[in-house]
């Protein structure tokens, strides 16, 4: 039976020092407390806690020391290839920083015009001219980067083996060990662009990319993130007007474009190739693309186009053999009234 | 070994970006296109020009450099499966010459 709480009297309160109030207190409230611990959640109950990780999950082992200059070139390579569906590769010779700036400054007014053109039709487009950068690249971690993207297809079932075992299992216990591999390099379960994995699988396929003649020698890229053919015509127009075909603007319209720096920088430019929703396009075929109207609606609007005249032309056909048999049996119906009428009159007459 | 830029005053050259064999060409392309022969003022002023050929394409690559005083050199870039160590070896020990002529003529 448990002791009573005695409720302390008050002339006790008023004793002494404040200390020997606390401790009476406290231990009046250790027995008041219920002896009753709240029952585990049905998720503790069957599943056990993973066993902790030997890493902790930012920074994954990967194949080569992440603290390189490279490493993390070759994460935002493949992050940039990833999330750029559309991107067009020139080549720059020996371009100063001042022409640099100056071509991306009228590289974003040129863009800034295309996306306020969209709004201004009213098109739901996102606007895209923030996120689309120049940029020049490192051509060999580039390439490795496009190999990944391009080829690395993770092993699933590596994937799943190297996952921490789940109590579901009854022989699995908490203190079950993780495989011994992992917080390793040579880890199957990391699949991520930097690990070994990774490395191993695109390691036999060098050159194997259309893009690898490509990215030779200094190479800049301009990414855009999503297929805008407006917005690539615009930038083409800026960045290389007579390679491209798309007619730069005029000296009144935008005379910051004919300023010297700017021209001198846009020499050394040329436009080598694009890539179209992982698909390599040479120089006429980017052409082609940037001369899409109206951009993925106006692709649309002439699908439509297409669609809806062939299916007119599918009812005229499908309509034209209950026509023709319609006719056919119209003219004998008139055939045999004719034949018949004669008769009759002839059987009147008679 | 450096390419005599100043001995230099035209380039042509057509090629296919696609193909490996163009490597010279464009590599020539980024070493003769600077600040000081770009700008069409500057006494080192070379003139570019630069064909490139549809991907399917399969003429080989080649380039034409004249330097001062007329002489013009075509190299069958493709043909002759020159690397840029090749191209730049040819270009400069030609250059090279004219330079020495100068200098001898005073």
């Amino acid at each position: 039976m448990p002791p009573r709480v005695r409720v302390p009297s008050l002339h006790r309160q008023t004793l002494r020092c404040p200390q020997e109030l606390r401790v009476a207190s406290r231990s009046a409230s250790t027995v008041a407390a219920p002896a009753v611990t709240p029952a585990p959640s049905i998720e503790r109950m069957t599943r056990s806690k993973a066993p902790i990780a030997r890493t902790p999950p930012a920074q994954l082992p990967s194949h080569r020391n992440p603290e390189y200059r490279r490493s993390q070139l070759l994460r935002q390579y493949t992050s940039l290839i990833r999330t750029s569906p559309l991107m067009v590769i020139f080549q720059h010779n020996n371009l100063k920083s001042m022409e640099w700036a100056s071509i991306r400054r009228e590289l974003t007014k040129a863009l800034q015009k295309v996306d306020e053109k969209i709004a201004s039709e009213g098109r739901s487009a996102p606007q895209l001219a923030p996120y689309i950068k120049l940029q020049t690249i490192q051509t060999s971690i580039f390439e490795v980067a496009i190999r990944i993207v391009e080829y690395f297809r993770p092993n699933q079932a590596a994937q799943a083996a190297g996952q921490p075992p789940s109590a579901v299992d009854p022989i699995t216990q908490t203190s079950a060990e993780l495989p011994a591999l992992s917080g390793s390099r040579d880890d199957p379960a990391l699949t991520h662009d930097l690990s070994r994995a990774a490395y191993a699988a695109v390691r036999n396929l060098k050159g194997r990319h259309e893009l690898g003649d490509i990215l030779v020698g200094p190479i800049a890229i301009l990414s855009i993130p999503a297929v805008s053919p407006e917005h690539m015509k615009a930038a083409l127009s800026i960045l290389t007007p007579k390679e491209s075909g798309f007619a730069a603007p005029t000296r009144k319209g935008n005379p910051d474009y004919h300023d010297p720096i700017v021209q001198t920088g846009l020499q050394k430019l040329n436009l080598l190739a694009a890539r179209v929703d992982g698909k390599v396009f040479d120089i006429n075929e980017t052409k082609w693309v940037g001369s899409i109207e109206g951009g993925m609606d106006g692709l649309r609007a002439q699908l439509v186009m297409a669609l809806q005249s062939m299916g007119s032309s599918v009812t005229s056909t499908l309509e034209g053999a209950g026509k023709s048999l319609y006719l056919t049996m119209e003219s004998r119906r008139s055939v045999l009234e004719e034949e018949q009428k004669p008769a009759e009159e002839k059987t009147e007459s008679s | 070994m450096s390419i005599p830029i100043h001995t230099i005053t035209t380039f042509r050259t057509t090629f296919n970006p696609f193909s490996q064999a163009s490597r010279p060409c464009r590599l020539v392309l980024s070493l003769l296109r600077t600040p000081a022969s770009a700008s069409p003022a500057s006494p080192q002023h070379i003139d570019i020009k630069v064909k490139q050929l549809p991907r399917n394409s399969t003429e080989q690559p080649s380039m034409t450099v004249g330097f001062k005083g007329g002489k013009e050199v075509t190299l069958e870039v493709g043909k002759r499966g020159m690397k840029i160590g090749d191209v730049v070896e040819e270009i400069s020990r030609i250059g090279r010459a004219m330079e020495r002529e100068a200098s001898l003529k005073g």
